[in-house]
């Protein structure tokens, strides 16, 4: 990926990686808006499992999903290498939990192929496709999807 | 035919029209107690007028049609040549519906629908009858115009009048008048002699209906006159002309300014004006004027603006969206402000201190002011009520008076917009089940006439809503019997309740002492909404009720919904806020004051038994007990819908006025959570919603 020309023609897209229980996901770094190292997230009482809680983002409230629980992993103790990535999706800001974040990547459009419909349903739901990278497989993760459809309709009658 | 036009043109109708069918639901029914009110008239004729203009530079003709139509019996009723009738008032009633659902047609991008064509004939109709039973109508459409040969030839050769070619006009005229002719309103003798003006007194004036008619057949049958030119010759016009035996350049009014643009937009349909004169036996007849609705937008446009131009700008209209950014930056600042106070006692430094205390000042008087952007007048919830109280009325056969208080007590935008409907039941409610019919008042020596009571009153930082009626009054054994008979509560508690408890049932669901339903009410799920809804503004709604004399009802609720006065206390490591509107006081939890009976923990406290719950083990996870630390723990006594309940925290740590921070995303609607905010140390503590969390979770 390095050293290739820019071109002006949108032929590949820019993803953030991160990872989460040793697989390398990737979203468009378009969708997000930054991310957060340490910062604490105040659980709410009766929330859903995979909301984490709400953070303090710099006066605005933001809620805070585990990936984890929503791709169907188990979840884990936050450790020094967790991030929450703050993404932007339907016009709402989200904060995503994630095990940690490496970098941006180049993707080429036409080097992504559709996922493979194996897996288990909670994490294939929300998977745009497939990119091979360094030997591995990069997985790009839809936002859109993230969260179901009737979810998001629900969080834009805010 | 879809509604392309350019948004902002658009967007600008609907919010100017909007405001001008609020005042005529107001007006309209006004006019029903003072159908005499020529001003009042007038205003309404010009509101459809200007609705009308919008609507056809819009293409809204289903729209224009219905809104022409009642204009054109407005202008027959101001000009006193049509007695408003109460099966008229109904009609233009029925005019200000269709005229709402068409523009909530096209607020949401339809086309409106048109008008029930029995509306628009019966609109027609009071045109015809009017002019039929004066007799002098032979055939309808004819257009008769006193004067001489010149000014036919103005009609006939004439597509634009020029001011020069104006002047000559009425010149001509006069001269016509200084000879000999007068021109008279014949039409209607009974109306002019209504007016005190008998025709000798009016020899040699015009007065101004008649010049007003005058003009509107010179346009009516001119081949379209250029607007613009009309109306900068029109400005210059003299009002009265008959007030000068020369006729000098002056002023027409507003009014008649667009009457006669009226006739120039009318729909082809010739002016409903016959002249005669008594000297020259002159007539020119015009079959069939040419319709004239194919003038330049921009022209029209001119026009629609025009009542804008009268009245000098000082207010900016701003998005609502603007203003709530501005409070959300002011909230912002109140959050650091907040913080900022809260370090101060670390700064030895005098100067920080006052800075700070210089920086609190400035913050608190921003907020106000810009809290006040917000406010407007009860008056917007209060306009839809003359409405609402005559209309049910009527179908409930009672007779009743609707007197309205405060009306200019400003309110936030967004808490007079949530009112709205509670108000509305409220009113219904005290319109239908308090108000008795006159002939049960009458038995009871009270006057026919019932009389409803609006008053609005600020109360520091609260608004106090009163609807209060002379109606019945409530009878506390009726639904005491009624709540036990429902099952809704066993005999034993109901008999417990006193009066005022008894009057609070009705805020239970499921409840209504009404024995048949009605269009009206009586299904039983009003109050209750009403309540919950009351009570997500963070007010409070409180009866009283005397058998026989009448009801009261008292909304209660905070100036702003924006910043919200609470309680903060402390869980675990988490910060929680109650709402201060909901608690009544703050104890000590300790050995005295608690027991336990059937198995749940009750605290006495003032000689009232109470139960309590531990708020930690409801919020926090990692509580596994449900005991309370006696003698480390406070009490606070919150209050929900007539119960009071102890809830148990760690500490409290005080007041603090917050702003709502909705939660985020996913968390909306949680029950028991009422929002969040940042706490001056730039945590964040989460607002509980007391009545939300009882319902969970006890």
């Amino acid at each position: 990926m390095a050293g290739e020309p820019v071109t002006d023609t949108p032929v590949k897209i820019q993803c953030v990686t991160f990872e989460l229980n040793n697989e390398t996901y990737g979203i468009n770094v378009m969708q997000v808006q930054e991310v957060l190292r340490e910062i604490e997230v105040a659980p709410v009482p009766g929330a859903p499992n995979y909301v984490i809680g709400i953070i303090n983002l710099r006066g605005n409230v933001v809620s805070v999903i585990d990936a984890r629980t929503r791709f169907g992993l188990a979840s884990i103790e936050r450790t020094g290498m967790s991030r929450i990535i703050v993404i932007e999706a339907h016009k709402q800001i989200i904060g995503v939990l994630v095990d940690s974040v490496a970098e941006v990547v180049d993707v080429k459009l036409d080097e992504i192929e559709t996922a493979p419909n194996v897996g288990n349903d909670e994490s294939s739901r929300y998977i745009d496709g497939v990119v091979s990278w360094r030997d591995k497989l990069l997985i790009l993760v839809d936002l859109n999807k993230l969260l179901s459809e009737a979810e998001w309709g629900t969080i834009s009658k805010i | 035919m879809a509604i392309d036009f350019d948004d902002e043109i658009l967007q600008d109708f609907l919010v100017e029209a909007g405001e001008i069918l609020e005042q005529l639901n107001e007006q309209l029914v006004n006019l029903e107690y003072s159908p005499e009110n020529y001003d009042l008239l007038n205003s309404i004729f010009r509101g459809f007028h200007t609705i009308k203009g919008g609507g056809s530079f819009l293409h809204l003709t289903n729209l224009v049609e219905v809104c022409h139509q009642s204009e054109d019996v407005f202008n027959l009723l101001r000009n006193r040549e049509l007695i408003l009738d109460s099966a008229m008032m109904d009609a233009f009633l029925r005019v200000l519906d269709e005229v709402n659902k068409m523009f909530e047609e096209v607020r949401n991008g339809v086309d409106p629908t048109a008008a029930d064509p029995a509306l628009l004939l019966s609109l027609m109709n009071m045109q015809n009858i009017d002019l039929i039973s004066t007799g002098v109508v032979e055939a309808k459409n004819d257009v008769v115009i006193t004067s001489n040969d010149a000014v036919s030839d103005f009609v006939e050769s004439e597509g634009e009048i020029t001011d020069e070619e104006f002047e000559n006009l009425l010149n001509i005229l006069q001269k016509d008048n200084e000879s000999k002719s007068k021109i008279e309103d014949e039409k209607n003798p009974k109306l002019a002699a209504g007016n005190n003006k008998t025709p000798s007194a009016n020899s040699d004036e015009i007065s101004d209906d008649e010049f007003e008619a005058l003009l509107d057949d010179l346009h009516g049958v001119g081949a379209g006159p250029k607007n613009s030119i009309v109306k900068s010759t029109i400005s210059k016009k003299e009002t009265s002309l008959a007030s000068k035996p020369e006729i000098k350049a002056d002023e027409i009014s507003d009014d008649e300014f667009e009457s006669l643009l009226d006739h120039i937009h009318g729909k082809g349909k010739g002016p409903n004006v016959i002249r005669q004169p008594d000297s020259n036996q002159e007539f020119i007849q015009v079959n069939d004027p040419e319709p004239v609705h194919t003038l330049e937008p921009t022209v029209k446009h001119a026009v629609v603006s025009k009542p804008k131009a009268v009245q000098i700008e000082t207010t900016v209209r701003v998005d609502t969206a603007r203003l709530d950014d501005i409070m959300n930056l002011v909230g912002e600042l109140v959050l650091a402000r907040n913080r900022l106070i809260t370090l101060r006692g670390t700064f030895e430094d005098e100067r920080v201190h006052k800075a700070i205390s210089n920086l609190d000042m400035v913050t608190g008087d921003l907020q106000t002011a810009v809290m006040k952007t917000r406010m407007q007048p009860v008056k917007k919830v209060f306009g839809r009520f003359p409405r609402v109280v005559r209309d049910m009325a009527r179908s409930l056969n009672k007779e009743i008076e609707l007197e309205m208080k405060g009306e200019e007590t400003d309110l936030d935008k967004n808490l007079i917009e949530a009112l709205a409907d509670p108000l509305v039941h409220l009113v219904r409610n005290s319109v239908d089940h308090g108000i008795e019919s006159p002939e049960v008042r009458k038995a009871a020596g009270k006057s026919r006439v019932g009389i409803v009571t609006l008053t609005a009153q600020q109360e520091g930082d609260h608004i106090l809503l009163s609807i209060s009626d002379d109606g019945a009054g409530m009878d506390p054994e009726i639904l005491r019997n009624k709540v036990i008979e429902k099952g809704l509560m066993d005999v034993d508690s109901a008999s417990r309740l006193d009066n005022k408890g008894c009057f609070d049932l009705i805020f239970m669901p499921g409840l209504s002492t009404k024995k048949e339903i009605t269009d009206v009410s009586g299904r039983g799920v009003g109050m209750d909404v009403v309540k919950t809804k009351i009570n997500q503004l963070n007010g409070s709604i409180d009866i009283e009720s005397i058998l026989g004399e009448g009801t009261t009802l008292t909304i209660k609720v905070p100036l702003t919904l924006a910043i919200l006065p609470t309680l903060m206390v402390q869980l675990g490591t988490r910060k929680f806020a109650l709402p201060l509107s909901n608690v009544i006081e703050i104890f000590e939890l300790n050995a005295k004051n608690l027991s336990v009976v059937d198995g749940r923990k009750i605290v006495l406290n003032r000689g009232k038994s109470s139960p309590i719950f531990y708020l930690r083990s409801w919020l926090l996870k990692d509580t596994d007990t449900t005991e309370f630390e006696i003698n480390k723990s406070q009490v606070i006594m919150v209050k929900v819908a007539n119960t009071s309940v102890g809830l148990v925290v760690d500490r409290v740590i005080g007041q603090e006025e917050v702003v709502i921070k909705p939660l985020g995303a996913m968390l909306l609607g949680l029950p028991g959570m009422a929002g969040s905010t940042i706490t001056g140390d730039g945590n964040i503590a989460i607002i509980l919603d007391v009545q939300g969390l009882l319902k969970r979770f006890a």
